[in-house]
């Protein structure tokens, strides 16, 4: 695997920022979030948080303990060492995560609009959907709301000119080339194909918690798995967890 | 032991000094705007500890506000002007104060805009969420009793020790000025910037208002023309509070510290650490003036700002505070 053209700038008094090439794509994430993992694992001085959205990796330090000059030959030290073959010698193993969605037409807000844009019946549509496998790319927008690559091309569809005021929590949504799950009820623009009945994301926990404790990772592959009305109902409130061993067990 | 709201405005939120490290999971900071001023309104009330989110406190942004205290409390209010009375007695604000168990504070009235940080001294038994006690009216994350406090609300603040009946007072130099014209606030190059020719003169030039359409999320500016540039569309990329995303053809947006952690908007300019406390006192109707500065300059202003807090704090309590302990 190669490494990629990378720059690194101060995105404030106290982030460096390292940036790829503006693009969504599988090898450049995973490569970022194996650098993250080797600044942690290196334990820089100063390092406070590191995060990884698309196409880039944000490190936040304390200014008093390392300066940015400092930091980046850090980084560059660490991308000199190894670039190559930093995504293989991960530790955090991807998982196989199910969800259930629901695609029925009181869920699929936009079933109409997808099938007039993508030029399918929504049968096929459902079909592509779930048969797809999805990877778990980063959280943003809010609180554990989650950005999915591998949309097939077929579904993308353009954002709704007028974002929704109030979209229903475990909403699966598309957005161009994206797709995400609304996390939380929310405002927003994302064209919605169904729902899931569970539980992503806990937001009652006294601490944060750490990667290796989220109900689903970074990386994470995720299958859709369609449900019934019926079936959505008993399922809510469960959360990821419970589903996965759920299915494990029957 | 505590207070209990008997007129709860509506703006008034638990706050502390906000979620750390938790942008990963795409959590807001959230907490307090201007840590100076929540930093002091702590301090006299002998809250030393500023480790993780620190001390909750409520943070007042409209009045009238009536709470009244079930114990004897050492309480302390810092930030905008205002008019404040303990039962019928006017009292001054910057100042550590005593209520007596029934005494009604009330926060008649606060400056346009304003906020006003109201420590009581104690442990506060208030929900924490990832760490913190800073409600987030935009998503599940909220502070005591809900997101914002309502009438009949109740804190419970558990006593810590009795604290000597000195009054400590900061002088007036310390407290935010607010100035009756365009406030200057000072701004570095944002990752964007270069790729958007128009929008570094037009920073620099332009007048800017605050819209009503602006929430703790983000100001959302207006400007006397319309500004386009060619990067209509990006990657959804990190945003931090302080940040401006200017769309094209769009209104730019001062973001908050309850902004989201991902935009996909230009990100033209960073408001210096160093200036981010103003934004607490600005608000709908109020214009702003940007000026240009460098990264080496922003550092050298964070670290003096910073060094002159630490050397006033020295001087009026008897503990001590050390820089890193400071989340700034």
């Amino acid at each position: 695997m190669n490494t990629f053209n990378y720059q690194i700038f101060a995105l404030s008094e106290r982030c460096l920022t390292l940036q790829l090439e503006p693009v969504i794509s599988e090898p450049q994430i995973r490569w970022l979030y194996a650098l993250r993992e080797r600044i942690l694992i290196k334990n820089i001085r100063g390092v406070q948080h590191v995060w990884v959205t698309f196409h880039e990796l944000t490190i936040q330090y304390d200014v008093d303990v390392v300066n940015f000059e400092r930091l980046q030959d850090n980084v560059e030290v660490l991308l000199a060492e190894r670039p190559h073959d930093m995504s293989q010698n991960m530790t955090v193993k991807p998982r196989h995560i199910t969800i259930p969605i629901c695609y029925e037409d009181e869920m699929a807000w936009d079933k109409d609009r997808l099938v007039s844009h993508c030029g399918l019946s929504f049968e096929d549509l459902i079909h592509i959907h779930h048969e797809q496998e999805y990877i778990f790319y980063m959280f943003g927008f809010l609180p554990g709301f989650l950005y999915l690559g591998g949309l097939d091309p077929r579904l993308a569809c353009p954002r709704l000119e007028k974002p929704r005021q109030n979209i229903q929590k475990g909403s699966v949504g598309i957005a161009g080339h994206q797709t995400g799950v609304y996390p939380m009820a929310s405002p927003g623009g994302w064209n919605i194909i169904g729902r899931t009945p569970l539980d992503l994301f806990d937001y009652t926990l006294s601490t944060a918690p750490a990667i290796d404790d989220l109900m689903i990772r970074p990386l994470d592959r995720i299958r859709f798995t369609p449900v019934s009305r019926l079936h959505f109902k008993a399922l809510e409130g469960k959360t990821v967890n419970e589903y996965q061993k759920l299915i494990k067990t029957t | 032991m505590g207070i209990i709201v008997k007129k709860a405005g509506w703006q008034t939120m638990v706050m502390d000094q906000g979620r750390k490290n938790t942008r990963h999971l795409g959590v807001p900071s959230s907490g307090v705007t201007d840590l100076f001023q929540y930093w002091w309104a702590n301090g006299l009330v002998h809250h030393f500890d500023f480790k993780g989110a620190g001390p909750a406190v409520l943070e007042v942004g409209t009045g009238p506000v009536e709470f009244v205290f079930d114990q004897p409390h050492v309480f302390a209010m810092t930030g905008s002007a205002g008019e404040y009375y303990l039962d019928d007695q006017k009292i001054p604000s910057h100042t550590t104060l005593h209520a007596k168990s029934q005494q009604i504070l009330r926060i008649e009235k606060i400056a346009r805009n304003g906020t006003i940080y109201l420590a009581i001294r104690g442990k506060w038994r208030v929900n924490r969420v990832y760490e913190s006690a800073s409600a987030d009216v935009l998503s599940p994350f909220s502070g005591s009793a809900g997101n914002r406090l309502k009438d009949q609300d109740r804190i419970i603040i558990d006593q810590v020790g009795q604290m000597e009946l000195s009054t400590v007072k900061t002088p007036d130099y310390l407290k935010p000025a607010k100035s009756s014209g365009p406030h200057t606030i000072r701004i570095t190059a944002g990752a964007e910037l270069h790729q958007c020719d128009q929008i570094k003169h037009a920073l620099s030039e332009e007048s800017f208002g605050i819209s009503r359409n602006s929430s703790r999320m983000g100001y959302r500016l207006t400007t006397n023309q319309e500004y386009n540039h060619t990067m209509t569309s990006m990657v959804s990329s990190i945003v931090l509070p302080g940040m401006i995303q200017w769309p094209s053809g769009g209104e730019p947006i001062l973001l908050l510290p309850n902004c989201q952690t991902t935009g996909g908007y230009p990100r033209v300019a960073k408001i210096i650490d160093a200036d981010l406390w103003k934004l607490a006192y600005l608000g709908p109707g109020d214009h702003l003036e940007f000026k240009w500065t460098t990264r080496e300059e922003a550092i050298y202003l964070r670290k003096y700002k910073t060094q002159q807090f630490t050397r006033f704090w020295n001087k009026l309590f008897p503990e001590n505070i050390k820089n890193h302990s400071l989340t700034y």
